[in-house]
């Protein structure tokens, strides 16, 4: 059974299947939108094309590229990759090595030659094998002889080159499948001369990991001088911040970032998001003394005619239980083009764990407000956020190398392939001639010329060469 | 006076002329049209050229967003390649047949499309752009020469009478199945490092360098479907009138993947064809 399942593996047949095969299942990927099943995206898709979607849906094509399907293809190509791989760096050893001059290669030159040089006499044809190697070398061929026979080789490495790219896709599959299994990427909101912790917990909403992912880094990441426009080699970037990362209170990297210019420090990779406005709340006893505090984080494109937000807060109390407090920024007026003036002051609105909510109330910067049990809640400022959306990946620059890699060796397998030419000296009623017996790995079809072209450089003008077509 | 409308009219006028009298010349065996049919819709290339660098410098960014500049820069790579592959191989002429018109036809149709400025946003603001975009023209340009000399082997394979002896004088079956076979291997690597460099200007612009948008999928795709020729060719060894269908039977992939792609599909890379 094992013998069975590697020759289907190293059949070029299947692979070739395989291949056709992968790329008809992303042809048909490609017409249902990739998504959760529930996204917006998804169910309006569903909603303009029932009939399709009632055959995708339970074929799993909505997320056709993380369905059992296609990771069975993709791990069968990765294992016929490899097995073709294999038999070819068998192959190029094979052809590294120095070739044994049989009786059947001496039948091919006495029989078949691909060109032919002479006739002159014997000793002749001795003095005319000798100026043949010395041409052959001048033109970078490796000549040796071997049971009298003159063996010229050329390019023997590129023997290699066919073997290295398919480790390269192979190294490929590997990589890219361990690095989806063990990266991380999520957003981070971070107020503005404040800081987050790289962490589960700090993340927005869903933040995906990897089933191998070994854990966030547990740096402070901290945002600074936020931009709304941001102009760069006289193009207009958008917003950007000053984004700042300290381990135990040392600056260990920091860098505006903007679109196209993420900040990089290891295997993170932390990119511009939307910026937005988050008023710092603080909660304070009667006598003023501080407590807990943080930002309510309002999106500004969450816009209601008379204001922004809300933007929530979760408090916990332990008589009170959970309190939520909205924000909304009013909207104090309209300029000339109508874009909204904001207020300085907020409208925050508290809701207890009974449900019940307080009716909303204009605070101004600096204000406070009662909430329970003799606690306060205090509108320390207005501020801003900067989300940067951080994605950590060890494997991406290793993909990149791997990639040039194959494309480089790609370039050998093509352009120097190995060439090899064999010569001997074949007597006959006419005397004796030089035969030569031709081969380029890729089969092209002007080699024979070419080598007959050197022999006749090589060889003295009275000197007849031959290409003879087999 | 707007010179950008004026050098693209000379230029589709160049290559509408030189199309016509190119295959006039070839059907009638006048070598001097098929001559006169090559330098006119070569000189072509001197006014698209200036209609592209008035456009550049107006609009701040070279040919790639919106149909007119791609499909326009497509036409140019055509002739481009043309002439190129002429200058070396001479004899090889005849691809012409299928390049010039195809040159005239794809800028004609870039003209018929709207011809809207559309600015570079902060995420196509970037040099990986440049090198994904050249990459991207050059593949073209690659695949179009192999499909062109993978059509003129079958043909020539069929030839008879009157059209065998006009495609005589081309180098031998044998070197022009050769040089198929180079152009798509070319061509595959300039498609590898143009998927590649998308990727990392993607992982760059976005932090992700693969999402399987349609754009990038079908990318894919005609990396697969040419994987599968070099597979066929260089593994099972075909050649000739096999692997001359093979080329010719791939290029609609990749062509679908550049221009057809973003106007069938919704997808994040849509302004490089719709402007929007």
């Amino acid at each position: 059974m094992i013998r069975g399942f590697l020759r289907i593996l190293r059949s070029p047949r299947n692979a070739i299947w395989l291949v056709l095969g992968t790329a008809a299942y992303s042809a048909l990927g490609t017409i249902f939108p990739q998504g959760a099943i529930d996204s917006p995206k998804v169910m309006q898709w569903v909603a303009a094309h029932p009939a399709v979607a009632a055959v995708g849906r339970p074929l799993g094509m909505f997320s056709a590229f993380h369905s059992p399907v296609f990771l069975v293809l993709a791990a069968w190509l990765a294992l016929s990759t490899a097995s073709c791989a294999w038999s070819r760096t068998r192959v190029a050893r094979r052809a590294c090595t120095t070739p044994s001059v049989n009786e059947r290669l001496r039948e091919a030159l006495r029989t078949r030659p691909a060109i032919t040089a002479g006739p002159t006499d014997r000793s002749g044809a001795d003095e005319l094998m000798h100026l043949t190697a010395t041409g052959l070398r001048r033109h970078r061929f490796q000549v040796h002889e071997a049971s009298g026979v003159l063996v010229a080789s050329k390019t023997r490495w590129g023997a290699w080159a066919s073997p290295v790219f398919h480790w390269a896709l192979v190294l490929l599959f590997v990589v890219i499948a361990a690095g989806q299994l063990t990266r991380a990427e999520g957003v981070l909101s971070i107020p503005i001369d404040g800081a987050v912790i790289d962490a589960t917990g700090s993340y927005d909403g869903a933040v995906t990991e990897g089933p191998l992912y070994r854990g966030h880094s547990g740096l402070e990441v901290r945002a600074a001088d936020l931009r709304l426009s941001t102009i760069v080699d006289g193009t207009e970037r958008g917003e950007s911040a000053s984004i700042e990362l300290y381990r135990d209170g040392k600056r260990l990297a920091q860098q505006r970032v903007y679109p196209n210019a993420p900040l990089r420090y290891g295997s993170l990779l932390i990119h511009p998001g939307p910026w937005g406005y988050a008023p710092l709340l603080a909660v304070e006893t009667t006598s003023g003394e501080r407590g807990s505090s943080a930002p309510a984080l309002i999106d500004p494109s969450r816009s209601t005619r008379d204001g922004i937000g809300p933007g929530e807060l979760t408090l916990q109390n332990q008589s009170a239980g959970p309190t939520v407090i909205s924000v909304v920024i009013p909207i104090e007026r309209r300029d000339d083009a109508g874009r909204p003036v904001l207020s300085r002051a907020v409208r925050l609105s508290v809701a207890k764990s009974d449900r019940s909510a307080s009716t909303p109330i204009l605070v101004a910067e600096g204000e406070r407000v009662p909430l329970f049990d003799g606690l306060w809640l205090r509108f320390v400022k207005r501020g801003t956020y900067f989300s940067v959306r951080i994605a950590d990946d060890w494997s991406v620059p290793w993909i990149y190398a791997l990639f040039i890699g194959a494309s480089l060796a790609l370039v050998f397998a093509v352009f120097f392939p190995p060439r090899r030419v064999w010569l001997m000296v074949v007597e006959d009623g006419g005397g004796a001639r030089i035969h030569a017996v031709t081969r380029e790995q890729r089969g092209a079809p002007g080699f024979p010329d070419r080598v007959a072209s050197i022999l006749s450089e090589a060889l003295p003008d009275d000197v007849e060469v031959r290409v003879v077509c087999n | 006076m707007q010179l950008e409308p004026l050098f693209v009219w000379a230029a589709v006028t160049l290559y509408a002329a030189g199309a016509v009298v190119f295959v006039v010349g070839f059907v009638f065996g006048r070598e001097s049209l098929v001559r006169a049919g090559a330098w006119v819709a070569v000189a072509g290339i001197a006014p698209h050229l200036l209609a592209i660098g008035v456009r550049w410098a107006r609009v701040g960014h070279g040919p790639y967003l919106g149909f007119f500049e791609v499909v326009s820069s497509f036409a140019l790579v055509s002739v481009l390649a043309f002439a190129l592959l002429v200058w070396r191989y001479h004899s090889l002429r005849p691809v012409g047949l299928v390049l010039l018109p195809l040159a005239f036809l794809l800028l004609a149709g870039a003209m018929l499309a709207p011809r809207a400025d559309v600015a570079l946003t902060p995420t196509l603001a970037s040099w990986w752009l440049t090198i994904h975009v050249t990459f991207a023209k050059l593949t073209y340009g690659s695949f179009m020469v192999s499909f062109t000399l993978a059509l003129v082997y079958l043909v020539r394979g069929r030839a008879k009478g009157a059209w065998a002896a006009l495609l005589d004088k081309l180098p031998s079956q044998a070197v022009i199945d050769d040089l198929s076979f180079k152009f798509v291997s070319v061509g595959f690597i300039f498609l590898t490092i143009m998927i590649v460099a998308g990727a990392i200007w993607a992982n760059e612009a976005w932090g992700r360098y693969w999402g399987w948008d349609p754009v990038e999928t079908w990318s894919l795709i005609s990396w697969l479907v040419y994987a599968a020729y070099l597979h066929l060719r260089m593994t099972w060894g075909w050649k000739g009138r096999k692997a001359a269908w093979v080329a010719v039977l791939a290029l609609p992939v990749l062509v679908f993947a550049l221009i057809g792609v973003p106007l069938v599909y919704n997808s994040i890379h849509g302004a490089y064809i719709k402007g929007t």
